[in-house]
């Protein structure tokens, strides 16, 4: 053990489901986000910028990117001698198959669990597009005293994805009622899905959840235990969503165009950390139009962009016109087509002169590698 | 220890003095470049790609920012088991502490280091220089001609030529006389400044120089010459590409300007021959609705809200609302501010241009021969209002 006492867990197949289009190929942790991020970015940052050097990631199906954007753990200062990255992979005696819940995925990792010495653990999903501050949720935990504090947050609840935990809190932030509910409808304080408690309580809960009818993680450590168990929650603020849809994902990105959000995500205090890929900085030909744009590396505008999120290695040829676009890595954009309201995944390319539109409230979405 | 075939020194103690405010508190080699890189990056990276996987980077001039950007080699892929990346900075002997005098003397102080891998041959490399080439080709060239010595060279033009190293080679590329800056040169092939020597020989000469009190320790002058009238085998390699001299401001405002120029064969996009760096942490930049941007190459973690025609935009930069930069380098963490003009000029790391300030001029508004480039040094806040005139090199009172 070395750092704070608290180890991390990361659900890497959180609601893989909800993106089904993007997660065919990879998880929900390794969907591109941001320009030039993976969803498990977010989690990961946030538990190295609170001096947690201890971090398995729970592993169900099509991880291959996931480890290919993890490696050794480097970017995030987690390729350690003692400690690090451990990835978990299903893991379990005799024919257990995959897994149908949180609580049969830390079943599988219950040896990672038991092994640790840390006396706390903080247990994540890959969903948020947040830059949560951990360090703030271990000091409400300890100071209130609490044997699980839940990070939570004033948002619409998402749908499509399961049901969700409305918790219902004194002034202390002490959980009264907790409750499950459908997504969507009015704004309401969530569950984010992350938990800080003591490793013991978590070995404790997981082993009753298996002798049971393993029910899901929510019930098994909030809903079944209000009254039983202190449970707070700690609110987060600022820029904060899970993704529950293409449309949610469009949105989420399409945010970040504003400074206030970018702001909040990007805190120079608790940066992103992500795998670096060493691309010279981006390109601007002439007479292109970049307006309205996040934009990474490795980039060749020679055409027309506008409220666009374009990631590492993209080329927008001269005349292409894209608005209101997601390109992902490697995406061509070839002379004067035309691109609206499009999520376009890797190695995407559009062919000269053809035009694609998707619309404002459903953007369409190109898998990898297509060639149009 | 592992025997390897071909070990490099990098030679990173200098203190490229011409570079004026911006190498005042860092080695030349970490100065900024291109937007995410610094000038080290460029050998370093050279070297990865060639397959030289040991490296000894001899530092003296204000090390500590150079030395912190290496760290320890990882981001070159340079942190290895056997060999990798070694800092070398002078140390102290039983014979006393000494400097590096001069290049030769940097070598010949390290002559422990290179034993301990016993490499066949060793690569001499500056980190003065922007350019990529494969040193793997050049020690092929080097053990087919079976010389002592390579030394890679480029043509340049005539005119040129009296500001390098000349070599005058025979037909078969074997040098026989090497010229320091001559005023009537007999050839225009210039040393680069990237040697390949076999080892066993090269140590002989080190060890012979150090003990000449007259030698003042450099190859071009001392080592190159003694082997030349030994009669020893040197070659020269030629090389065909980019390749610049960033030893001074115009120079380097050249080389970075270049990077947008589609006349001159520098692609640092090439996969196949990546440059690498040490990356700042930075989000991806972002260009409001306002910002105008032609002909020009912006970095990570920058904010663009004004207008850039062709310049080089490093990380984390942020051009406000109507300010203007034309023709420019802006050096990683500097502000422009709204309304600021920043014209043909070099802005150093983390300077602030405060509103309706103007660096530079455009050459066309000034009389022929009476432009140059101007330079805000690092740190360096340009008040309101004020003017940084062409040529001008504007640093902060305790810097100048």
């Amino acid at each position: 053990m070395q750092g704070n006492d608290v180890f991390g867990i990361i659900f890497s197949n959180t609601n893989d489901e909800a993106l089904s289009e993007m997660t065919n190929l990879r998880t929900m942790g390794s969907i591109p986000v941001a320009a030039r991020y993976r969803m498990i970015d977010f989690p990961l940052s946030s538990m190295v910028n609170a001096n947690i050097t201890k971090v398995g990631i729970i592993t169900k199906s099509n991880y291959q990117s996931l480890m290919d954007h993890i490696g050794s753990g480097k970017p995030w200062d987690l390729s350690r001698k003692n400690d690090g990255i451990f990835m978990l992979p299903p893991f379990g005696l005799g024919s257990l198959g995959m897994y149908h819940s949180r609580t049969e995925a830390l079943n599988g990792a219950m040896d990672f669990i038991t092994k640790s010495d840390e006396k706390y653990v903080i247990i994540a999903d890959s969903n948020l597009v947040a830059n949560v501050d951990y360090s703030a949720l271990i000091k409400t935990h300890l100071k209130n005293g609490a044997d699980i504090t839940v990070v939570s947050a004033d948002c619409v609840p998402p749908a499509n994805v399961g049901k969700q935990v409305q918790l219902i809190t004194d002034e202390n932030g002490k959980v009264q009622e907790a409750n499950i509910i459908t997504g969507g409808g009015e704004k309401t304080e969530c569950s984010l899905g992350i938990y800080i408690m003591e490793r013991y309580l978590l070995i404790r809960l997981i082993n009753e959840g298996m002798t049971k009818e393993r029910p899901s993680f929510k019930r098994l450590s909030i809903i079944d235990n209000i009254g039983k168990l202190k449970i707070y929650a700690c609110k987060h603020q600022g820029f904060c969503h899970m993704i529950d849809g293409l449309s949610t994902y469009f949105n989420v990105n399409m945010d970040l165009l504003s400074y206030v959000n970018r702001k909040d995500l990007f805190n120079s205090e608790r940066p992103i950390y992500t795998k670096s890929k060493d691309t010279m900085p981006t390109r601007y030909g002439l007479e292109n139009i970049a307006k309205n744009v996040l934009m990474a590396d490795g980039c060749d505008i020679e055409g027309e962009v506008e409220n666009c999120i374009i990631s590492r290695n993209v080329t927008v040829s001269k005349g292409a016109k894209v608005k209101n676009c997601i390109l992902m890595q490697d995406t061509f954009i070839g002379e004067d087509a035309t691109v609206e309201y499009a999520i376009l995944d890797k190695h995407v390319v559009v062919k000269p002169g053809k035009k694609l539109c998707g619309a404002d409230t459903y953007p369409i979405y190109i898998a990898k590698s297509t060639i149009l | 220890m592992k025997k390897i075939e071909c070990l490099a020194m990098l030679l990173a103690g200098g203190q490229g003095s011409r570079l004026g405010l911006l190498t005042k508190k860092v080695a030349k080699p970490a100065v900024a470049y291109g937007g995410k890189y610094r000038i080290i990056d460029f050998p370093l990276s050279n070297c990865v790609n060639s397959g030289i996987e040991t490296v000894g980077v001899l530092t003296q001039y204000q090390p500590l920012e150079l030395n912190e950007y290496l760290g320890n080699g990882n981001a070159w892929d340079l942190d290895r088991a056997n060999g990798g990346l070694h800092i070398l900075s002078p140390y102290q002997q039983i014979e006393g502490t000494e400097w590096y005098k001069n290049t030769a003397n940097a070598i010949y102080q390290n002559i422990n280091f290179i034993d301990r891998y016993n490499p066949e041959y060793v690569a001499v490399l500056s980190g003065d220089h922007i350019y990529k080439m494969d040193y793997n080709e050049m020690l092929q060239f080097h053990k087919d001609h079976e010389a002592v010595c390579t030394i890679a060279v480029m043509e340049v033009p005539w005119e040129e030529a009296p500001r390098f190293g000349i070599m005058n080679t025979n037909d078969d590329w074997s040098i026989y006389e090497f010229q320091e800056k001559p005023a009537e040169p007999k050839s225009n092939k210039a040393s680069m400044g990237v040697y390949i020597f076999s080892w066993k020989e090269l140590r002989a000469y080190l060890i012979a120089d150090e003990n000449d009190p007259n030698s003042k320790h450099d190859f071009g002058q001392n080592i190159i010459p003694a082997m030349l009238d030994d009669g020893k085998k040197l070659m020269a390699y030629p090389f065909e590409g980019y390749w610049k001299d960033v030893g001074t401001i115009s120079s380097l405002w050249e080389a970075n300007l270049d990077l947008i120029n589609p006349n001159v064969d520098l692609d640092l996009s090439d996969s196949s021959w990546k440059i690498y760096s040490n990356s700042p942490i930075a989000p991806p930049h972002f260009m409001d609705e306002n910002a105008y941007v032609q002909n020009s190459v912006v970095a990570e973690g920058c904010y663009i809200g004004g207008s850039v025609e062709s310049s080089v935009i490093s990380s984390n930069v942020e051009i406000e609302q109507g300010a203007e930069v034309i023709d420019s380098v802006i050096m990683p963490g500097a502000t422009i501010k709204k309304g600021a003009k920043v014209l043909y000029s070099i802005v150093a790391e983390n300077a602030v241009i405060e509103e309706q300030a103007q660096v530079g001029e455009l050459p066309e508004n000034l009389e022929p021969g009476a432009w140059d480039v101007a330079m805000v040094g690092p740190n360096t806040t340009v008040a309101k209002g004020e003017k940084v005139k062409a040529g001008e090199s504007y640093g902060n009172k305790e810097d100048n």
